[in-house]
């Protein structure tokens, strides 16, 4: 069991500093997962 | 000063080594002399000593507490069980004491005034307590005894034998385990108080197996049954019966008459796993298997057997190896009985808690080899089981005897090593009462490694939290108000480097409102864009005197891997026509924010880790006590005599 607990631990400790790293938050939205890049924003927005 | 004189019935030298010795048996004639003045007057012959087990003798000398002693005389005593030896010492500063060598067990005490006036012989029983000299004691054997013979030098007057109504106690106080014994032969009865010691703390000299003339204890004698013919081997003269184990007649060993105690009752001959005569070597001694027997505990009709090894050893005397459905205990009595009064729940034995497991009246079923005891198929004790493991403690009770014994839990391959076992032992079945929670130690090392990744996750959130990321790019207040349909652009910021990530986040005061939000965060050098959509409502009410609230006011939304670069987002807000008015948003651009919430989740998670290890060590106690008696799992111990335990004590412990 403590060996597997150890795994799991690890795990997890990784994937929390990876989730941290990635920005990822219960509490937000993924601007990225809305529509991607607008096809004409460049020439609407470029100054 | 010694006093010498000859004995007036056969001339030898006759020394009294003690003043306060006025009796004597002179050892060539055995007569029985007593001292006046200077003179010795001849009483009769004494009875011959039985043979015994003590490896002490006269002569014999040892310490105690510091203080050196010699063995200058000895009584011998019969009871039901047969017989023991009290042995009469001389200290060197004068002081007497006696030397009780009863099955194995060393007990020294001395004449000690008890203090307060004695109850009657008749009124104590076993369990019931007594202060004595100051000492709290518990009543663990009451015996009618018959004095039958003496030798050496003693501190009273000694006749052809005398009936003895002894009591024994043991100190329920203090650290070391004390021993008290009322003699009720004389008026006031005389008290003895004093302790329990192994073998080895009195440094004993000039035993009886140093010198040639005496037969060792321990080494085996060779008999024969009188009945079968059978052999049957004495490993020790303080072995009171053996039954044989050919035809499984009980026979009477105390002085090797062998005279027949019970004629063969068993129908089915059981084998021991470990044989009669095995050695097995545990705590850095040998020790021979010299009984066996199974034993049975019959509960709402189902037999629960146990078999029992009786182990010897010369010096260090007796002990048992318990086996139970393939699970095995070592067994030691206990010199120190704990306090304890039938019907409750628990025990406190060297300030640990002993939980109640089970009770009911134990049947002796089969015997074979020897026992110290006079046993007898067919005898019963009233046993309550207690545990902690890997310890148990076991409560034995009759009309006039109570004894404790504590059991360890032996792992069966411990076994099979000590005694060198080529055929395996029985599996063990299902969970023995004393057995180590196997998942026990795997918890503590789960809990233990919890609070290692909560201490990481603590110092690795702080580093994410204060050092790594949550920079604060832009805070600004915006104002959306209806009929505006121009999009509002936010304050330029500078991503130095990449970012991983780009919070933005939105704070209104929406109520009971929603806001529409179209996003596009752009770079300003670039001209590069991401676009998002985002919805923004909150909704709050009561409902039947119940407030409720639904959607938040607050949003947050993340842009990834951007690039260094400026940046300004531009915002196309749309607000509800139902309910057109200006909304408040004060938005925030955070760059490499780290989220609590991911903390939390670690948290939660890592808690799980110790909490399912922590079900897995209930499920297996829960599986363990499953079989316990109903009082041991917290019931009404008020009620404790319905499953006919009684503790054996007949009365007064209640």
């Amino acid at each position: 069991m403590s060996r597997i607990a150890m795994v799991l631990g690890l795990a997890a400790f990784t994937l929390f500093n990876y989730g941290q790293y990635r920005g990822w938050s219960l509490f937000s939205d993924d601007a990225q997962a809305q529509p991607a890049r607008s096809a004409n924003a460049a020439r609407t927005f470029h100054k | 000063m010694p006093f010498s004189a000859n004995c007036p019935s056969c001339g030898a030298p006759v020394v009294f080594k003690s003043s306060a010795s006025f009796h004597g048996v002179c050892e060539f004639c055995r007569s029985t002399l007593v001292r006046h003045g200077g003179d010795l007057e001849n009483l009769g012959r004494m009875a011959d000593l039985l043979e015994d087990a003590s490896p002490l003798r006269l002569g014999s000398e040892g310490r105690h507490r510091g203080v050196h002693f010699a063995v200058v005389g000895r009584i011998q005593l019969r009871y039901e069980a047969g017989i023991w030896n009290e042995w009469y010492l001389l200290f060197d500063d004068q002081r007497g004491g006696w030397l009780s060598d009863a099955g194995g067990e060393y007990l020294i005490s001395f004449l000690t005034p008890p203090g307060a006036p004695l109850p009657e012989f008749a009124a104590l029983m076993p369990n019931d307590e007594l202060k004595l000299a100051g000492r709290d004691f518990i009543v663990t054997n009451r015996e009618e005894a018959l004095c039958i013979s003496g030798e050496g030098e003693l501190p009273f007057a000694f006749g052809a034998g005398y009936p003895a109504q002894l009591v024994d106690l043991r100190a329920s106080d203090g650290a070391e385990a004390g021993f008290a014994s009322i003699d009720y032969s004389e008026t006031p009865p005389l008290v003895f108080i004093g302790e329990s010691l192994p073998f080895a703390a009195f440094k004993f000299a000039n035993l009886r197996d140093e010198h040639g003339g005496s037969k060792p204890a321990g080494v085996v004698k060779a008999l024969q049954c009188p009945v079968c013919g059978g052999a049957i081997g004495l490993h020790d003269k303080a072995v009171q019966s053996v039954a044989c184990p050919s035809c499984l007649t009980v026979l009477d060993a105390a002085n090797q008459s062998l005279s027949i105690l019970q004629k063969a009752v068993a129908a089915t001959r059981i084998e021991p796993v470990i044989p009669l005569g095995s050695v097995g070597h545990f705590l850095g001694k040998d020790w021979t298997v010299i009984g066996f027997q199974q034993r049975v505990i019959r509960a709402e009709g189902v037999d629960y057997p146990w078999q029992e090894f009786l182990l010897h050893h010369a010096q260090e005397g007796f002990r048992w190896l318990v086996e139970a459905s393939g699970h095995w205990s070592w067994v030691t009595p206990v010199a120190k009985p704990p306090r304890y009064q039938v019907g409750f729940p628990s025990v406190i034995h060297n300030v640990v808690e002993f939980r109640r497991y089970s009770a009911g009246t134990a049947v002796t079923r089969y015997v074979i080899g020897e026992f110290t005891w006079k046993v007898k198929v067919g005898e019963t004790w009233e046993i309550i089981d207690f545990v902690a493991p890997p310890q148990m403690l076991s409560r034995e009770a009759s009309h006039n005897e109570l004894s404790w014994s504590l059991g360890d839990y032996l792992p069966q391959d411990e076994v099979m090593a000590a005694f060198k076992l080529k055929t395996p032992l029985p599996e063990p079945v299902g969970i023995a009462m004393n057995q180590p929670n196997p998942r026990a130690e795997g918890h503590r090392r789960v809990f233990s490694m919890f609070w290692k990744f909560l201490g990481l996750a603590v110092v690795a959130q702080a580093l994410w939290f204060f050092v790594l990321g949550g920079r604060t790019l832009v805070d600004q207040r915006l104002v959306f108000s209806p009929g505006k349909d121009e999009p509002v652009t936010t304050q330029t910021f500078r991503l130095d480097k990449p970012a991983r990530n780009l919070v933005l986040r939105h704070d209104t005061d929406l109520d009971n409102n929603w806001l529409g939000l179209g996003l596009t965060l752009i770079e300003k050098t670039s001209g590069r864009a991401w676009t998002a959509q985002s919805e923004i409502a909150y909704w709050h009410g009561s409902d039947g005197g119940e407030s409720w609230s639904e959607g938040d006011r607050a949003r947050e939304l993340v842009f990834r891997d951007l690039p260094a670069g400026t940046y300004y987002f531009v915002i196309d807000p749309e607000i509800s026509a139902e309910k057109p008015v200006s909304v408040a948003d004060r938005i925030k651009v955070v760059r490499d924010q780290a989220a609590w919430s991911n903390f939390f989740l670690l948290l939660v998670f890592l808690a799980g880790l110790p909490m399912f290890s922590r079900y897995r060590v209930s499920a297996f106690e829960t599986e363990r006590w499953k079989d316990a008696d109903f009082l041991s799992s917290g019931g009404d111990f008020g009620a404790d005599d319905s499953d006919g335990d009684s503790g054996g004590d007949s009365g007064g412990d209640d």
